[in-house]
């Protein structure tokens, strides 16, 4: 088969199917390749979506018309806001979900779209075939510049791609000293893949990510387990969702105890990690038990936090012991844990050690440098997440969208979103473990709430043509809601008690129909923006000054060779390329000398 | 840097005027071959050679040249110093010379900044070279070395840890409140913060003291008509600045000269006689003095020993507590013993009246190591003290750790001019370091 396409997709998880989606949505030809059409959605890790700072993801994604928040309110089995005491920026909603219902809830929303094409096959190379024949459609300006080769010599071509391989990049899983090559269990990887990519003279590093053991859910004793409890009204996340439609279940809590942490320790040696098996770098924020036990050795016990794998699943997965210890070892923790004396493992954990692109190859489009039409998301940029991967994947699609249109790039700002947080932390600093987001990364966290996702994002959706009308009909009928809600509190006693931390919901509900006319998500929201009042404006002006330097676009051919500026600076601002004065004051290690040699250079030559 | 980017620069780096030697620099990728045309000399770098400077077949100088090699150089760059007769001439042909050879005059502060491109100096310790470059008196000399050496960067990173350690766990409590930990109570958070208060409010209180080293002291002489205060002016000076006679009212404006004191340059400003005037230019002269008395650091009230105080000093005596009443005129009338006296015409008590005065200037004003010495620094921990007690209040006032966070982070960036800004990563390092963080 060969064929032309407005858009190449490569990978079909969490990136890739955003990216699909949304193109296929900006009306314009999509192919997505993937291994295996089943495995399309899949979770790879925890059967859960969102969480602190990842739940804000999931909600912007909502907003852009992304797919996430549709398909957890889909296969959702437990929903709870976590930092529900604290002020809305720092929440985050989580949801655990039936990983076999999400999987189907992704494949059926990507089923739905017409100009879709799912491919299936391996991508063996892809490269730049430089000026090709004119796109039909969109008239001279975009040529099909790529070719996508399958494993069956399949060829395919577009003006743009989308690279989301995941961890699937020379893919190698270690569990004791068997190494096995695969991206994830049961499944292949991808060998050949990282050479296309050098051979635009990408530099490559490697990470590595682990995953837990798989227990049967019969062979547990439940009994012995503390229960953890969702919140008794589910708050959904998309705002398509009107209810939850599944059964809500429990997770629970159990502990490890000193004896796993002795055999653990004596096993030390058959750790890859500390055999010197695997070389690359984990994640700090989810280390292998492992690592715990060493790091932390006064520490008697850790929580480990036992979720459903779904509804009718056989399986429990456990968060809190990733490891790649040696299968006999697992055993041994595992049948230490209270209420899993007699637990039978039905998958060991494993260690996977795969290549990544350094971000800083990347523009804040998440376009390769210097390669038009060539876009990567998600971990194959060195970060580690659903939620993650989907925002990527997402805003790449929407630039790629842009490019076969010939639209302006769509790049969303620090103080707009957690995703440009996350985007412009990865163009301008790289990583160097498995980026994941934190609510701390954002500067400007009081304007990232998600009870103003909408308000922030979706006008933007709108603008280039990808939010849907349902979406759009939703969207402005809570913001007429909201607005009623404000404009009858406005000059009344109660925006002033409403600052107070114990301000009596009921009070406001009792006394003003629009107030009753909100959700209890609105009603939050509505409360919350007079009680944040001071701090978000602080923010918001902050960010505005912030914003001048953003404007000072740098030339994207100007050499940084400027005279004063010490040669370390210069090959900083030259490998990152920094396209505004703001990103190059971000750049690590950029003193602000340097800077303001810049921005003298910058204003003189404008 | 790299060579071809920057120019070669000269300039002086010793005051101009008379002096015994006198210091020419010259740094930028020319100035080793610059050294070579004037001198026919390459000596080995960070050698000192002595070398015969010429230029034009005109001989210019006997001088001492060192010669240093980027990076190994005050600037980072290759760096030439000549060490010359100090004569503006000399320096003047040098300079002319090297200008020739392609050379420009620097800019005032060109030296340290290169150095501070080149990472050889933090901006701390660059303002401390600017101060250095300005001292004037051997006291304001150790105190800006005491800062290059980093003191003051090491008082300001006290308050820096303090910052980090209640920011790290605050952001952890956001952050992974999924842990089952208690990062940090509400009660530690709040006294690691108001000992942050602390340290930083002692800083800002070496400020004035800073200041007073930097720009020296205000002592103003005040009296009634005729009580001496111009003679103690010239006496102070060692020349006649002010006009003297025995006619009232003699000084109408105010005369000022500088001088050194306690290792401090103080100026001293002699005023208008108090007295009620009709004339005009005279209430305007009294009607001054009040005010320099007011913004000086130190007032002499000169009452004449033989006229005793009258009604008049103690009512103007009311208005200045804190001023030293010094009686003059003792070799026509003594005073007590435990009375400040002195006579200009036998020299009575002048000494120790300037000792006085020296143990005043040192006690009062001499600033200890480390202290903040300009206004950019004041205000930056001002600025710090300020968020701090902001963030106190937001957790007195039961808020959670994004509002408290938020002046925090203004504490942390203000104090980052003098120590560099808590970063994200350090925030993380932080956490993951102290914490067992990861389900």
């Amino acid at each position: 088969m060969t064929g032309d396409f407005d858009v190449i997709v490569i990978g079909g998880g969490h990136a890739g199917a955003e990216a699909a989606r949304v193109c296929a949505r900006g009306g314009v030809r999509v192919a997505m390749v993937t291994m295996q059409r089943e495995a399309i959605g899949r979770m790879s890790c925890n059967p859960a979506i969102g969480g602190l700072a990842k739940g804000n993801l999931v909600k912007e994604i909502d907003a852009l018309g992304g797919l996430m928040g549709e398909a957890t309110d889909r296969a959702a089995i437990q929903y709870k806001v976590l930092n529900r005491s604290k002020g809305p920026a720092v929440q985050g909603p989580r949801a655990q979900c039936d990983r076999e219902l999400y999987a189907k809830a992704v494949q059926e929303i990507l089923d739905a779209e017409p100009n879709l094409t799912v491919v299936e096959g391996s991508v063996t190379a892809f490269r730049n075939v430089g000026q090709g024949c004119a796109l039909p459609r969109h008239g001279a300006a975009v040529p099909y510049s790529w070719s996508v080769v399958l494993g069956d010599r399949t060829e395919l071509r577009s003006p743009a791609v989308v690279v989301t391989t995941g961890t699937f990049l020379r893919a190698l899983m270690h569990s004791g000293e068997k190494k096995t090559v695969g991206g994830r269990f049961g499944e292949s990887s991808a060998e050949t893949l990282s050479d296309s990519l050098r051979a635009f003279g990408l530099r490559l590093g490697r990470l590595k990510t682990g995953t837990p053991p798989r227990i049967a859910k019969n062979s547990v004793d439940f009994s012995k387990l503390e229960e953890a409890p969702g919140d008794k009204v589910p708050r959904p996340f998309s705002i398509l969702t009107d209810s939850i439609a599944l059964p809500q279940v429990l997770c629970h809590l159990t502990y490890t105890s000193s004896s796993a942490h002795e055999l653990i320790r004596a096993n030390l040696h058959r750790a890859p990690m500390y055999s010197g098996q695997i070389k690359a770098t984990g994640p700090r924020y989810c280390p292998s038990i492992e690592d715990k036990v060493v790091r932390f050795a006064d520490k008697e016990r850790h929580q480990v936090f036992v979720e459903p794998e779904g509804l009718d699943h056989p399986w429990l997965y456990l968060n809190g012991i990733s490891t790649s210890l040696p299968p006999d070892v697992q055993d041994g923790v595992v049948h230490a844990l209270p209420g899993f004396e007699n637990a039978v493992i039905a998958r060991y954990g494993y260690a996977v050690e795969y290549d990544f692109v350094n971000p800083e190859q990347l523009d804040p489009a998440l376009q390769v440098r210097g390669a038009a039409g060539l876009f990567l998301a998600g971990q194959i940029n060195g970060t580690s997440g659903y939620e993650e991967a989907a925002a990527q994947g997402l805003m790449a699609g929407i630039n790629a969208l842009q490019c076969v249109r010939g639209g302006e790039p769509v790049i969303l700002r620090r103080d707009q979103a957690y995703s440009g947080v996350m985007i412009d932390d990865l163009v301008t600093l790289g990583t160097e473990e498995p980026y994941r987001m934190f609510t701390s990364r954002a500067e400007h966290r009081l304007l990232l709430g998600c009870d103003s996702v909408y308000e922030r994002l979706s006008p933007i959706a709108a603008t280039i043509g990808i939010l849907d009308d349902e979406r759009a009909r939703r969207i402005d009928a809570r913001f007429r809601r909201m607005q009623a809600a404000k404009r009858v509190v406005e000059g009344t006693t109660f925006t002033q008690l409403m600052r107070r931390p114990d301000f009596d919901v009921i009070s406001f509900v009792d006394r003003f129909a629009e107030a009753r006319a909100l959700t209890d998500e609105e009603l939050e929201a509505t409360i919350n923006h007079h009680r944040y009042a001071g701090y978000i404006e602080r923010q918001a002006r902050e960010a505005a000054r912030v914003a001048q330097d953003e404007g000072l676009r740098i030339p994207q051919e100007m050499s940084f060779a400027l005279p004063g500026l010490s040669r370390e600076m210069v090959e900083k601002l030259s490998f990152v390329r920094p396209v505004s004065l703001g990103q190059a004051s971000r750049i690590s290690g950029v003193t602000p000398a340097a800077i303001s040699i810049l921005r003298m250079h910058l204003r003189r030559a404008s | 840097m790299s060579a071809s980017a920057i120019d070669t620069i000269v300039a002086p780096a010793t005051p101009i005027g008379r002096s015994a030697l006198a210091i020419v620099r010259i740094d930028g990728p020319l100035s080793a071959s610059i050294l070579k045309s004037l001198s026919g000399a390459a000596p080995e770098p960070r050698y000192v050679a002595l070398v015969e400077l010429a230029h034009d077949s005109q001989h210019i100088d006997h001088c001492l040249a060192v010669r240093y090699e980027a990076p190994h150089s005050f600037t980072g760059n290759d760096l030439v110093e000549l060490t010359l007769h100090g004569s503006s001439v000399i320096v003047g042909e040098v300079i002319r010379a090297a200008i020739a050879l392609g050379a420009r005059f620097a800019e005032p502060g060109e030296f340290t900044e290169r150095a501070v491109l080149n990472g050889k100096l933090d901006l701390v310790q660059a303002e401390s070279i600017a101060d250095l470059i300005n001292a004037r008196t051997s006291l304001q000399a150790s105190l800006s070395l005491a800062n290059l050496e980093g003191s003051l960067s090491r008082k300001a990173s006290a308050v820096r840890e303090s910052l980090l350690h209640v920011i790290s766990r605050l952001e952890a409590a956001l952050d992974f409140s999924e842990e089952g930990y208690e990062f940090i109570s509400s009660g530690d958070a709040r006294a690691m913060i108001e000992r942050a208060v602390a340290d930083s409010s002692a800083l800002l209180e070496t400020y004035r003291r800073g200041r007073a080293s930097r720009s020296g002291l205000d002592a103003v002489i005040l009296g009634r008509p005729n009580a001496g205060k111009s003679t103690l002016l010239n006496r102070l000076v060692g020349s006649d600045r002010a006009i003297v006679t025995p006619i009232p009212g003699t000084t109408r404006d105010i005369v000022r000269e500088t001088i050194e004191i306690g290792g401090l340059p103080v100026t001293i400003a002699d005023t208008a006689g108090l007295r009620e005037s009709g004339d005009v230019v005279e209430s305007i002269g009294v009607e001054r003095a009040r005010r320099a008395a007011e913004a000086g650091d130190l007032i002499l009230y000169l009452v004449d020993a033989s006229a005793g105080l009258t009604d008049e000093d103690h009512k103007e005596l009311a208005r200045w507590p804190e001023a030293w009443v010094v009686y003059t005129k003792t070799d026509i009338k003594p005073v007590a013993a435990d009375a400040i006296g002195i006579s200009v015409v036998t020299e009575h008590g002048v000494d120790e009246l300037l000792s006085r005065l020296d143990q005043f200037v040192r006690e009062r004003f001499a600033a200890p190591e480390g202290s903040l010495v300009n206004e950019r620094q004041y205000q930056a921990v001002a600025e710090c003290v300020d968020a701090l007690r902001a963030a106190i209040a937001s957790i007195d006032a039961g808020h959670d750790e994004q509002i408290i966070l938020v002046d925090l982070y203004r504490a942390s960036t203000a104090l980052g001019l003098l120590t560099g800004a808590i970063t994200r990563d350090e925030v993380f390092d932080e956490i993951f370091s102290k914490f067992c963080i990861g389900k």
